[in-house]
């Protein structure tokens, strides 16, 4: 039986793969996605039983390795201060995000030229700022126009309400004169393409049955499917063949029953992040790639961006209302995000206020500070934070090092038999130096919003969420493995559309980036299908 | 390999006694000890820290002269702990961050906290809408990024 070959197959149905599968619908092109989850349904979600944050320490936790639902992959992260923390299934990671929604800023693109550092991107905010808006009209971000700590950008929907939190949290910025903004954020705050508008429930974090937040299964798949997108789910690729031409000629997957397949493509589009799809790449050796596909720049792996979080968390003596409301957006701070060399490092990074702690949580956060004791006083102390603190994270830009990096594990496989994937990584002295400052000034700002007493995490252990840089874009083949256009340098026909092509990570959370590259990236093949090879 | 699900419940109600109001019970009165079974039966090193820290603590209740952990007083099982605490760290630890797990998800104690059993969905909750005006100092220093 000869086997069908598809124009484009997509590795990966979450935030990058779902948008360029909605982008290149209109071409008429038979594309498959091929995805190792499934769909959560949305009476699956824990927000719908009274018990739900205790799915954070199982089935929705955000560690695979933790969840360790059949469709996730184990990762060797004992090599890092940062857990590995992402999500198998039809929109991918944004299943389980914040959805805070910032873009970067103009001088994330150019941080060679600007500081001195890293590298600088072969494309600008201004390329990719016609996709971010798209963007923001697919997902429906909701937000405030006028931020002065960006360029002018419409803002589609309403801004998430601050509550109590939020207001308290603005004086204290009032207080020292710095600035905060409600933040940018993928919730619909009213209704939006038939999405149910947001009702503050504050289960962001183990998804969301209301379908207001704006996960890449609610945005693009459905528009995606009706344009005649196929999405097989339960299919989980463990390499990408190379024909006698050097060309990407398919995949060996497993099927959801664990046979084994192989589907043969004329362009595969990478779209699993910066641990997948390192992990994969490296993973599909031939006497061509001896060293993995699209490596012959060693680059593959490398280059590992975290976003070290650092959370200062104010207790304040009135109860605050925390657990009401989005709980990764409502104000953020970029006072400290350009470079100021009086700091004592480059580059910057952004608050973002979360809501109170649940209960669970509440509990888990105070117990390593020594603010929850066992025994007779246990009851008293944690009637003195519940619902009393206010976290406010740092997210810190990570600057490139070839050291921090994804290997194969030699021992470690996923059920599939798939080796998984081992991270190195260690904090640079640029990050530490970072991490410092901010929790000094969180200290202050949370103190002059009233604080009377303060715990810090730093970093934050279980923040692996943001997965960048290891196969980087750039127009030099010996530096970069894709080029400014996604393309790998090496393989003509196969593209990488995910975090893994940042060239640097930004102090702002990715996926609005992730997409808007997404989307640039399936509008310029569109652009050259007559000669996208060339 | 099974935990003494016995000794579990009693050191669980030490570590989290009931509320003073009475309005809710221990950690091991609640059933807490159930959520702790189910991760030591999911990791088997999990499994055995737990199955020794609990066989260790009742060895040091005997060596006090006691029949075990729970022929103690009060007094004294909070010294054990206190102990055990000292001689297996990872253990009490462990056991602490499962507790905590299971007593604070657990459905009477959130209700007690929130005043409602209800889950949060569908209904969700009201927030009030808010006065931008805070704002105005902001708006005021103009723009913040770098041109480039």
């Amino acid at each position: 039986m000869t086997e069908h070959t598809v124009d484009v197959l997509i590795i990966g149905a979450g935030a990058a793969g779902a948008a360029v599968a909605w982008s290149l619908a209109d071409t008429r092109m038979h594309i498959l996605c091929l995805e190792q989850g499934d769909w959560v349904r949305a009476d699956a979600y824990p927000g719908l039983r009274a018990n739900w944050e205790l799915s954070q320490a199982g089935d929705f936790a955000v560690s695979p390795n933790t969840r360790r639902r059949p469709e996730d992959y184990p990762v060797n992260d004992s090599g890092s201060p940062i857990s590995m923390s992402m999500f198998n299934g039809v929109g991918g990671s944004t299943v389980l995000y914040a959805a805070h929604f910032p873009r970067f800023h103009p001088s994330d693109f150019r941080v060679r030229t600007l500081d001195g550092v890293a590298e600088d991107w072969p494309i600008d905010y201004q390329r990719l700022e016609p996709f971010y808006a798209l963007n923001d009209r697919m997902t429906g971000v909701a937000g405030l126009a006028g931020d002065p700590a960006y360029p002018p950008k419409e803002v589609p929907l309403p801004p998430v309400r601050l509550g109590k939190l939020g207001r308290k949290l603005a004086s204290g910025f009032n207080e020292l004169g710095w600035h905060w903004w409600p933040s940018d954020s993928a919730i619909a705050t009213v209704e939006y393409e038939g999405r149910a508008p947001c009702i503050n429930a504050g289960t962001c974090l183990v998804g969301c049955p209301q379908g207001a937040k704006g996960s890449a299964d609610v945005t693009y798949w459905p528009v995606a499917l009706r344009a005649g997108v196929e999405l097989r789910t339960r299919c989980r690729v463990r390499e990408i063949t190379v024909g006698a031409d050097g060309m990407a000629d398919g995949v060996i997957y497993y099927d959801e029953i664990g046979v084994e397949r192989r589907q043969k493509a004329e362009v595969v589009v990478l779209a699993c992040n910066g641990v997948g799809t390192a992990r994969l790449l490296l993973n599909s050796r031939s006497p061509q790639f001896p060293d993995g596909l699209a490596n012959r720049s060693g680059l593959v792996g490398r280059n590992l961006m975290l976003h070290p979080y650092a959370a200062t968390i104010g207790i304040f003596d009135e109860p605050l209302q925390g657990y009401k409301g989005p709980v990764g957006c409502g104000v953020w701070s970029q006072e400290f995000y350009e470079t100021d060399p009086a700091r004592g490092f480059v580059r910057g990074f952004t608050y973002e206020m979360n809501r109170s702690f649940h209960p669970m949580f509440g509990a888990l956060i105070a117990l390593p500070q020594g603010r929850l004791p066992w025994g007779a006083a246990h009851h008293a102390a944690f009637a003195g934070i519940h619902d009393r603190t206010l976290p406010l994270l740092a997210i810190c830009e990570d600057l490139p090092d070839p050291a921090n990096r994804v290997t194969l594990d030699e021992r470690l496989t996923d059920s599939s038999g798939i080796p998984a994937p081992k991270i190195t990584y260690r904090l640079s002295e640029n990050s530490q130096s970072m991490l410092d400052f901010s929790i000094a000034r969180a200290t202050e700002v949370l103190q002059a919003a009233g604080a009377r007493d303060i715990m810090v995490e730093s970093p934050v252990k279980m923040a692996g969420w943001h997965l960048m840089g290891t196969a980087r874009m750039g127009t030099d083949p010996e530096r970069s493995v894709v080029n400014e256009w996604g393309r790998c340098h090496d393989v003509r026909n196969v593209f990488i559309v995910d975090g893994s092509i940042f060239v640097t990570a930004g102090g702002v959370n990715p996926t609005s980036t992730v997409q808007a590259l997404a989307l640039y990236i399936a509008d310029t093949m569109k652009n050259k299908l007559a000669n996208l090879f060339d | 390999m099974t935990l003494n699900t016995q000794l579990l419940a009693m050191v669980l109600d030490e570590l989290i006694p009931s509320r003073p109001d009475g309005l809710l019970p221990g950690a091991g009165s609640l059933g807490v000890g159930a959520v702790v079974e189910h991760a030591a039966g999911g990791t088997p090193e999990l499994g055995q820290l737990l199955t020794q820290g609990l066989a260790a603590l009742d060895d040091i209740a005997r060596r006090s002269g006691a029949e075990g952990f729970g022929a103690l007083s009060p007094t004294a099982r909070v010294a054990a702990l206190r102990d055990i605490e000292q001689a297996e760290p990872m253990f009490l630890s462990t056991l602490l961050m499962l507790a905590y797990v299971g007593y604070y998800s657990a459905e009477p104690v959130v209700a007690a906290l929130k005043g409602n059993a209800r889950p949060p969905h569908p209904l969700g909750y009201d927030l009030e809408s808010d006065d931008l005006s805070l704002l105005d100092a902001v708006r005021a220093r103009g723009k913040l990024y770098r041109e480039c």
